[in-house]
């Protein structure tokens, strides 16, 4: 090739990826990007509505907190609490804090449900009623003779029964478990009086900024609670600071991003550090040093803005995080280019890369033959994952044929006394062509693996991913069990052909549920504040019927009562204060605005699950996933059961089980093209690989650390790069300054993965920790092994045909 | 007198007995009255409730007996002219109804309505900390003879109670509710004493145990 046309091709790259970048900069900005792991799935696995509901479900949860400020008296509690959401409140981050109940709040719901009270029965109430006739005039009694508020009723004028304020009762017990006293929403904790704050996030931007700025509004209201409860003390008594209980998701994803700043800074600096020491110390220069990395960061500048534009502005998170991770591969292509530098020849850049441009690109070409089995599975996240890796691995080695002549033209050699050490370094390694020692020790080697293989068990729970904080957990597990809360993660979705059969089931399923679990949680649904028509028909007819039934509740209350006219003007309220309340007029009345996200509503075009409604199973629900089922098969076609949380499990066992299939695919690819490049060498160039799998495995069966997909993404990681080492030695065989070289970038391009990705092996999160000890192990072994599959020119490795 | 405001009250503010000690140091500048109190472990006593409805000509007279005991709650037992009894406990309120097996014990749903008035209930327990923050209190007399008014300063509360009345003199003697809706209740206590007594069966089960 000419130099003009080098020169020129090398402008025109220049040229892309300067567009690149500038496509990046206006539109990265603007791009949607995706972060729900159900975005990686094909289309159909999904049912719509069930994910509509989901996603409206968690956005809903996600924002929402309860935060329980205990102290040993209520008053401490109180000022402690108000202290809090004061605090929050004036932080700008909430769209609503409650600690104090509204003034409107409970008034509101009297006035809504006047109209229809005599509609509205408990299930106590309903079942007294059924099994005894005397039942509506015992219920009166109590509303006369014992002292007010102890019988539940609101009073013998409006409530002569009890029968509204205790249905009213119970649709608060429904909404929390917390008490109304005092004006605040109090319970008990250990024998501690506890006062709750309810909150819901505003809206905010994406990234740290926001994140950072929750987190201090957090810290900040807990340091407000507390100074408050110590400068509400009279004396000098030592009382215990207010203790906080947290739930909500919120907490965990501040938690997360707390502790994944502080693995940042931490395992990040100092990987960070020792990778620039590394480099300056073998290369003797930043420059060099750059050039090493300098294919990686275009690799996935490139790859990145061909992600954004195929994907119309739409990028998926996932698939950017794991692409990067595999373009790191690329950063062999710059090592071995510089590894040059220990050589004994005179610098020259061209030339170098005229020696290495075969291995490079044979390294490109298996390794994006094997990232084409991505391909071969239609799941649209695999896919784009594809896309991105074999887009980055190429843009970096056009990176380095194309600028590297240039960049790389003048460097200065490494001094002699280290070009020697790294020579008598590739000498001293043992190899396998040498004698039986080295053998036994891969075969060894290949044992452990084989037996560590044999212990792996496989785990997608998604909880992995989450860096699990005892004292969080701890905090909520209390919650739960003074509280009756939503779960969050798992809920009912109750659909039918309209609003009074979805009603109708949720019913059903309610009942089911209370029967189930009878230990208490009363779960919240539409059907709780607002009952089917055909339900408050039959309750308004009950008692119309026990008024005058059998048992003649209203004369008998008249006689007693002396007042005649009374059974008339009861007979009179009973019909007129009955009229069904229907789910539209609670929908328009702001009694329902804590309640509408259970409101999924109608579905254009009808059909039998045209319209549905969410039911949030309560965390204190003990059933398992299969108890739920049945109870929501026992209600009706339209309920099925939903577990976010399992969802995603699940959604990760599928990725991981198409993974699996990928990675064999792409061995078998890069195998068969092995064996036509290399002939008989072959197995020494796939096996540093091979052992490197292997090993990666075989620790995470000695670690009990489980394989999920993100082992396996490290495990397509060692595939690319140890396949990369075994072709680096079998294309240096012509000299020992050429295997001394090789044997370099191998050293560096495995020693600044292991400090880039290897040191996640001492992350707090699960699965990050698995992912590093993968790569480590697994690259360790590849690194290690593949200059002992080392051969001289000439010499042919024994017990192979001759091929070549 | 405290042993009295807690009989009067059906005093789910017992729950919380112990930690209130200091509560009540702290309010006896705010109320000189209720601040000289101390509970006996278990009182009892008689009472007549009488009940002015609105729309009824006569007054409904109910009398029975009651009994609290620190620490488990109150039992409150109306013999005449019906039966009905309650427990109200740190737990909620109990309907007490006679069964096969002796007693049986269903919960009285508190919710939000419920709790205006099982705050007042745990007002009159003689927590005089939280007498302040929920009411307007007034007081009159001396300790010999003396009275109470307090006025829900709640909204909610108002829509359902409009003032409490409470007189007495060694001990409460007479409690008034006016409810909003115009519906009067007067209770008069009798036959007051503590005594130190083993609980029965009956009463134990009552507070659920």
């Amino acid at each position: 090739m000419g130099s003009g046309i080098r020169k020129a091709l090398a402008l025109a790259w220049a040229l892309i990826i300067l567009a690149c970048g500038a496509y990046l900069a206006w539109r990265l900005p603007s791009a949607s990007i995706e972060s729900s792991i159900f975005a990686l799935l094909p289309e159909r696995e999904r049912d719509p509505s069930v994910r509509e509901a989901g996603s409206a479900l968690r956005t809903e949860l996600e924002r929402r907190f309860l935060v329980l400020v205990a102290a040993p008296s209520s008053g401490e509690a109180t000022r402690a609490a108000e202290a809090y959401a004061d605090a929050l409140r004036k932080s700008g981050t909430m769209r609503e804090v409650l600690c104090a109940v509204p003034e409107s709040g409970a008034g509101r719901m009297l006035d809504f449900y006047e109209p229809h009270r005599f509609a509205l029965l408990s299930a106590e109430d309903r079942l007294a009623l059924e099994r005894d006739s005397n039942g509506l005039y015992e219920a009166a009694q109590r509303t006369l003779y014992l002292p007010p508020g102890v019988s539940g009723s609101l009073g013998f004028g409006k409530d002569p029964f009890g029968t509204w304020g205790r249905w009213l009762a119970s649709r608060s017990a429904a909404g929390a478990g917390l008490a109304l006293e005092h004006g605040h929403l109090a319970a008990v904790v250990d024998g501690e009086p506890a006062i709750a704050v309810l909150g819901t996030l505003g809206p905010r931007g994406r990234g740290s900024e926001a994140q950072d700025r929750l987190a201090a509004a957090f810290d900040g209201a807990a340091a407000a609670a507390e100074s408050s409860a110590a400068s509400g003390r009279d004396d000098a008594e030592t009382s215990a600071r207010p203790t906080l209980l947290r739930s909500g998701f919120v907490f965990h994803e501040l938690l997360a991003a707390r502790q994944a700043h502080r693995e940042m800074t931490s395992i990040g600096t100092v990987s960070a550090v020792l990778l620039l020491v590394l480099m300056l110390l073998a290369f003797r220069g930043i420059r060099p040093t750059l050039l090493g990395f300098l294919p990686v960061v275009i690799g996935c500048l490139a790859a990145t803005a061909l992600l954004l534009l195929t994907g119309g502005g739409k990028v998926h998170l996932i698939a950017m995080v794991f692409g990067s991770t595999i373009v790191g591969v690329a950063e062999d292509y710059g090592m071995l280019f510089i590894a040059g530098l220990y050589e004994d020849k005179p610098w020259d850049g061209r030339r170098r890369l005229l020696d290495v441009q075969r291995s490079i690109f044979l390294g490109l070409l298996t390794s994006v033959m094997g990232y084409l089995a991505l391909f071969f599975v239609p799941i649209p996240g695999l896919r784009q994952i594809g896309l991105f890796s074999i887009a980055g691995l190429v843009a970096s080695w056009a990176t380095v044929m194309l600028w590297y002549p240039w960049l790389g033209a003048r460097l200065k050699p490494v001094s002699a006394g280290v070009r020697h050490a790294a020579g008598a370094i590739e000498r001293g390694w043992p190899k396998v062509r040498e004698g039986y020692a080295t053998r036994l020790i891969l075969l060894g080697l290949l044992g452990l693996s084989a037996w560590g293989c044999a212990r792996m068990r496989v785990d997608d729970d998604v909880r992995l991913l989450y860096a699990h904080d005892e004292r969080l957990q701890r905090e909520q597990d209390k919650i739960g069990s003074v509280l009756r809360l939503p779960g969050g993660s798992r809920f009912f979705l109750v659909r039918g052909r309209h609003e009074q059969e979805a009603l109708e089931r949720e019913e059903k399923l309610l009942a089911a549920l209370a029967a189930a679990d009878p230990a208490g949680a009363t779960a919240v649904a539409v059907s709780v504040f607002v009952p089917s028509r055909a339900r408050q028909e039959s309750d308004a007819a009950l008692l119309r019927s026990s008024l005058d039934g059998a048992a003649r509740a209203g004369k008998r209350l008249a006689d007693d009562l002396g007042a005649p006219e009374l059974a008339d003007s009861l007979r009179l309220a009973l019909r007129r204060e009955s009229r069904p309340v229907t789910v539209a007029e609670w929908l328009a009345d702001p009694v329902s605005t804590p309640f509408r996200y259970l409101v999924r509503g109608a579905r254009e075009g009808g059909g039998a699950d045209a319209y549905a409604t969410v039911v949030p199973v309560p965390a204190a629900v003990r059933l398992d996933l299969a108890g739920l089922r049945a109870l929501a098969q026992g209600a009706g076609p339209g309920v099925v059961v939903v577990d976010q949380i399992q969802e995603v499990t699940d959604t990760l066992a599928f990725l991981r089980r198409h993974l699996v299939w990928v990675l064999c695919i792409g061995s078998g690819i890069v195998l068969g093209a092995l064996i036509l490049l290399f002939r008989n060498r072959a197995w020494g160039a796939a096996a540093p690989a091979a052992l490197g799998v292997a090993a990666g495995l075989g620790s995470l069966g000695w670690s009990g650390l489980p394989v999920n997909l993100f082992a396996l993404l490290a495990l397509a990681l060692i595939l690319g790069m140890g396949i990369d080492y075994g072709i680096f030695v079998q294309e240096s065989r012509r000299d020992g300054a050429a295997r001394a070289a090789a044997l370099v970038a191998i050293n560096m391009g495995a020693a600044s993965n292991m400090l880039a990705f290897g040191m996640l092996v001492f992350s707090t999160t699960p699965a990050l920790r698995a992912f590093g000890l993968v790569l480590a192990v697994g690259l360790g072994v590849a690194w290690l092994t593949a200059p002992c599959f080392a051969v001289l020119p000439g010499e042919e490795p024994e017990g192979m045909g001759h091929g070549a | 007198m405290k042993r009295i405001l807690a009989a009067l009250c059906l005093g789910a503010a017992l729950q919380a007995a112990e930690g209130q000690v200091a509560a009540q140091g702290q309010a006896a500048q705010a109320a000189p009255i209720t601040g000289r109190l101390a509970a006996p472990p278990v009182l009892s006593g008689n009472f007549v409730q009488e009940k002015t409805i609105v729309g009824l000509k006569k007054p409904l007279v109910s009398r029975g007996d009651f009994l609290v005991v620190r620490g488990k709650g109150v039992i409150w037992r109306t013999r005449k002219p019906v039966s009905a009894a309650v427990s109200v406990t740190p737990k909620g309120i109990w309907s007490l109804k006679p069964s096969a097996s002796g007693l049986k014990r269903e919960a009285v749903h508190q919710g939000d309505l419920g709790l205006a008035m099982d705050m007042i209930q745990k007002v009159l327990s003689g927590d005089p900390a939280s007498l302040a923050g929920t009411f307007d209190v007034k007081e009159a007399g001396t300790a010999a003879a003396w009275s109470l008014d307090l006025r829900p300063l709640d909204p909610v509360v108002h829509r359902v109670i409009s003032s409490i009345r409470l007189e007495g003199g060694k001990y409460v003697d007479r409690v008034e509710y006016a409810e909003a809706n115009g519906d009067k209740t007067r209770i008069g206590f009798s036959a007051v004493a503590d005594s130190a007594g083993e609980l029965g069966a009956w009463q134990a089960a009552a507070f659920g145990e």
